[in-house]
């Protein structure tokens, strides 16, 4: 179940969670790099979350569910998400080329 | 044909609807149009004949085994008078999310109030929040007690006449999908003073029809009234969608139907210039226009029937484009009959008591409600990149499935309302299968007469095109724009949907060649739908040498259609009661 855990906030971003950062600024059109703040308030609405979880199976090559942005609704959430179904999937998290990588603390 | 005798048997019992007397005849729904009357006696004739029935899945005791039979039900009515066809019909509206998500015990008892011909409502919107659901006010709180329902609902059909309603509510203020909630509310167990409804607003059309509204306050709930799982309510809904958008069509269908059967009955009659309207050449291309208007809907519609109970997976898409394309064409439909119709389209008396008007007024809802137009050409623009991907799966398995599906005569499985899944990277097979000519199509051009053969290998080819410049148009990535599609790609999706119904066309004519009449066997109907379907894509030369080689044979089918009784559709059912038009 996905709860806030006010203890994460203070959790550095991990790779993942940088990748994401990016993937939905290109998509949104606009800056995300909060990992806390609920993809509602960055103005993806019911529907676009929907559309945008197309995308995201797209980019990370497991089968998502179209309710994924609603259960999972801010890039912390998605991402420990994504991390735990990637790796039951047997697949790696190779989503990140040379060209994306940051020097992670 | 299979899904078709309880259509003839309903058009038979309503008989003529030229007959005062009859139940749905086209005299009383004007009658009670002008009043602004509920239409109370077509409903009860309704539920004598015992189409709620078909309201209620095989499952629990109903006859719902076949969307395309319902929907085929649904136009029949729709034909007659849209009002009592959306005040008779919304309980299946209200009653599937209980089928969708609802459990077993809630379902059963749903099923026994319909069958006793007790309405259900769903209410969704509130007059300050309609397509932004995630806004709704009305609540939910929770005290020692339990919980309880407080709030408003607006603009919602049979809100007061219904006996049972499924409301969407909030659970916290929070603005997210797992903050909704649906709950069952069986109204009889309520006192005036926590459940009352609200006044009717006066609507354009459909003005006998119960648009009201209900108020909640402290309106106690159990548990067993939630309906489906915490946090599934917006699923639900998007799912009861999928296929309540595309039963909206079948409206449009019915109202389509008796136009153009009316601007047919005054084209031959009337009589002007040393002749009648119909010898008028632009009349003509009107006429035969709307009737190939008419059929590419119908394919459309059969497509998104058959995909509920034969690939639910796939329904999203082909709802959607449903729902932004039937209700579209239909309106263009109807303002060009109106001219070929005259001043006699304005009148409220007069030609077919001036149902006509009517027409126009009760059509204007249909583009408006269960998703407006907007809404499904967005939803298909921010899927457009997966929609037209090229096809992965190998094309023997691929034709095989739509085989199963396209062809009429192939019964589906029982229907799974379990199946019906929210969009994802769905490819749009029917349209991109198209790429390589498929070996069914191949072998049926091969084998017709040339010329036509010549012409739809022509509109293929413009089709193959046409989808691969819409394929550029799409970015690498979907960008939204504050959090909304891109006008450029809103744009494009509105070309897809023509591309998109031609695929359908054109598979549904492959598939059932050998099952249907001459007409629809020999192909000049499809020709002039593709070319309609086409139109910015086709130079005119090769369009007006499309329109010289099929209008005339497409012109007399129509007319004989018209003068025996036979129905304007894809499946042709000899109605006798039509025959009264003529």
């Amino acid at each position: 179940m996905p709860n806030e855990d006010k203890d994460q906030l203070t959790t550095t971003p991990t790779a993942f969670d940088i990748w994401l950062c990016k993937q939905f600024s290109k998509w949104l059109g606009r800056d995300v790099s909060d990992l806390d703040t609920p993809f509602a308030d960055l103005g993806l609405d019911s529907i676009g979350a929907v559309t945008l979880s197309a995308d995201l199976e797209e980019a990370i090559g497991i089968p998502i569910e179209g309710s994924i942005l609603w259960e999972y609704s801010t890039i912390r959430l998605l991402s420990r998400y994504l991390t735990e179904e990637i790796q039951r999937h047997g697949a790696e998290i190779n989503v990140i080329s040379s060209s994306d990588q940051h020097s992670v603390n | 044909m299979i899904d078709s005798q309880s259509t003839l048997d309903l058009e038979r019992e309503l008989g003529s609807p030229f007959e005062p007397s009859s139940p749905l005849s086209f005299g009383n729904a004007m009658t009670f149009d002008e009043a602004e009357a509920y239409p109370e006696p077509s409903c009860a004739f309704l539920d004598s004949w015992g189409l709620a029935e078909f309201y209620i899945p095989t499952e629990y005791g109903g006859k719902l085994r076949s969307h395309q039979e319902l929907f085929s039900l649904i136009r029949v009515v729709a034909s007659r008078d849209m009002t009592a066809a959306i005040a008779h019909a919304k309980t299946y509206l209200g009653s599937l999310p209980i089928w969708i998500a609802g459990t077993r015990s809630q379902a059963n008892w749903l099923a026994e109030i319909v069958r006793s011909y007790g309405q259900v409502a769903f209410a969704l919107t509130e007059q300050n929040h309609g397509t932004d659901l995630l806004a709704i006010e009305t609540e939910i709180r929770t005290d020692l007690q339990g919980d309880s329902l407080h709030g408003t609902k607006w603009l919602i059909n049979n809100a007061t006449r219904s006996r049972a309603v499924v409301v969407l509510a909030r659970l916290s203020p929070i603005r997210s999908a797992a903050s909704l909630c649906l709950l069952l509310i069986d109204k009889q167990a309520y006192e005036p003073a926590v459940l009352c409804p609200l006044p009717r607003v006066r609507t354009l059309g459909v003005r006998g029809a119960d648009i009201s509204g209900l108020a909640f306050s402290n309106l106690r709930v159990s548990d067993s009234q939630y309906v489906g799982a915490r946090g599934t309510a917006l699923e639900t809904i998007l799912r009861v969608l999928q296929v309540s958008r595309t039963l909206c069509t079948a409206l449009s269908l019915g109202i389509a139907d008796t136009a153009l059967r009316t601007a047919l009955k005054f084209s031959v009659e009337r009589q002007i210039y040393n002749g009648v309207v119909f010898d008028l050449p632009y009349v003509r291309r009107a006429l035969v226009t709307s009737f190939a208007d008419l059929l590419a809907c119908d394919c459309v519609v059969l497509s998104a029937a058959r995909t509920i109970d034969g690939s639910p997976r796939e329904l999203s898409y082909r709802s959607a484009i449903a729902k932004a394309l039937v209700p579209e064409i239909t309106e263009t439909m109807l303002r060009q009959l109106a001219k070929v119709i005259g001043a006699r389209f304005y009148l409220r008396e007069d030609l077919l008591n001036g149902l006509f008007q009517k027409l126009l007024r009760d059509h204007a809802l249909v583009g408006l409600f269960d998703g407006s137009t907007t809404v499904n050409l967005e939803m298909l623009a921010l899927q457009l990149r997966h929609l037209l991907r090229e096809p992965v799966d190998p094309p023997l398995q691929r034709e095989n499935d739509l085989k199963a599906l396209f062809d009429l005569s192939q019964p589906l499985g029982p229907i799974n309302f379990h199946s019906l899944s929210l969009a994802n990277a769905i490819t749009d097979v029917v349209l991109t299968g198209l790429e390589s000519m498929p070996d069914a199509l191949e072998d049926t051009l091969q084998r017709i007469d040339p010329d036509i053969s010549a012409a739809i290998r022509r509109c293929h080819s413009v089709l193959k095109d046409a989808l691969h410049e819409l394929r550029k148009e799409i970015p690498g990535h979907v960008a939204l724009e504050h959090g909304r599609a891109p006008v450029r790609l809103i744009q494009a999706a509105t070309r897809y949907l023509n591309l998109h119904a031609a695929a359908v066309c054109i598979r549904l004519w492959v598939f059932n060649r050998h099952q249907l009449d001459s007409f629809f066997n020999e192909g000049r109907w499809l020709i002039l739908v593709l070319t309609r379907l086409l139109a910015d894509r086709l130079p005119d030369s090769v369009a007006n040498q499309m329109n010289s080689l099929c209008e005339e044979v497409v012109v007399q089918e129509l007319l004989r259609r018209f003068r025996n009784g036979t129905s304007l559709s894809i499946i042709p059912l000899k109605q006798h009661q039509k025959e009264a038009y003529a």
